[in-house]
């Protein structure tokens, strides 16, 4: 034991908390100096497995760095090592549910107006359909309603701007927040739901690649799978160490990444 | 219906009562709990809202506490994954890909 511990002591992020130095382990545990050896030391047994899958979840769930040929982006969900996509023939079929507005209809056109923009952004990037049921919008209840996410506002107190889902979770979860600070965000407002709409294709962040600014926010890389160099311009990528934009824009590549998944935009 | 993490946790009883346990709680009450539609959500990664179970799940997991392959057989009970999704290889360098025949 030691050089795990050194090695941990130099890579990890620091925060002083009431004066004492902190490392954030795991994305989101503090250990001071005595807790680090102790993880140190249960995590150099557990990388002296001899399963290699195993050897490199635990290098990840350390925020260490991976292989050369994990260190790139455009990031995508995995599972066993193949990338979660929506299938082929799947059109994405979405409603804006207008009573969580709160009778706004300026928020509600707001909104509305952004996610047919940025979904149409993303269907010119690559092989992806979808299709706004409008029809369906005054349809009472939070719930995608048979159609594959709904967009709502959800108020919760400026947390977040917007939240949104992966490909594989569950039916009713398949929802994408908006909290009235996207009203008055600093961010271009279809970025901000190009961003989200990216987590809805199976993209997770950009910043979480090894090559991005060590200030950027940690997440774990367990189940994820580089399919493009590090682009600190993606819009994937948060506005942290010096890099993303606050227009979150598709860059190109993040364009090459996702039709390297979804194949080139559909007629 | 369950979150896969709350029908994972229903069946893996000894990890329940170890996820049942103070340092767990404790860990649970630092962390980022927001409201939505009256239900408790944590938000992770900045965008990312996902139920109690699911934040003790993957705690448990990055602690090495899990039994993978378990996991694995519970998430095929479950019904995972979606019918709508998909998995695929990619090919590393050529850019493309090829759809999975077991997805």
């Amino acid at each position: 034991m030691g050089d795990l511990f050194n090695l941990l002591k130099t890579k990890l992020h620091t925060v002083e908390v009431g004066g004492e130095t902190l490392w954030v382990a795991e994305g989101d545990t503090l250990l001071n100096e005595e807790q680090l050896k102790e993880f140190a030391e249960t995590r150099e047994k557990l990388m002296a497995e001899s399963d290699p899958a195993k050897r490199d979840n635990v290098a990840q769930s350390m925020g260490l760095a991976r292989t050369g040929a994990q260190r790139h982006s455009l990031i995508a969900m995995s599972k066993n090592g193949k990338v979660v996509k929506w299938k082929s023939d799947t059109i994405l079929t979405y409603r804006v549910a207008k009573d969580s507005f709160g009778g706004n209809a300026a928020h509600y056109k707001m909104v509305v107006d952004s996610i047919v923009a940025a979904t149409g952004e993303w269907q010119k990037a690559c092989g992806i359909k979808f299709q706004y049921r409008s029809d369906l919008d005054a349809k009472p209840g939070a719930g995608p309603e048979g159609l594959k996410f709904v967009v709502k506002e959800t108020d919760v107190g400026g947390k977040f701007i917007a939240a949104a889902f992966f490909p594989s979770d569950p039916v009713a979860r398949r929802i994408i927040n908006i909290d009235p600070s996207f009203y008055t965000t600093s961010f271009d407002k279809v970025g901000v739901l190009r961003h989200e709409l990216g987590h809805v294709l199976g993209f997770r962040h950009e910043h979480i690649s090894n090559s991005a600014p060590s200030s950027c926010p940690n997440e774990p890389l367990a189940d994820t799978i580089p399919v493009t160099p590090y682009d600190p311009k993606s819009v994937m990528h948060y506005f942290c160490g010096g890099h993303g934009t606050n227009i979150l824009a598709i860059t190109d590549l993040d364009r090459q990444g996702a039709q390297k998944i979804y194949g080139p935009p559909k007629a | 219906m369950p979150s896969f993490a709350e029908f994972a946790l229903a069946r893996l009883p000894q990890l329940a009562r170890r996820l049942a346990r103070p340092d767990v709680a404790k860990w649970l009450a630092a962390q980022d709990e927001v409201k939505v539609d009256g239900e408790r959500r944590w938000l992770i990664w900045g965008d990312r809202l996902v139920d109690e179970a699911e934040m003790k799940l993957d705690w448990a997991r990055q602690k090495g506490l899990v039994d993978e392959a378990e996991l694995a057989r519970l998430e095929r009970e479950y019904g995972m994954p979606n019918p709508d999704v998909d998995t695929i290889e990619i090919e590393p360098d050529a850019g493309n890909s090829k759809e999975n025949d077991d997805g």
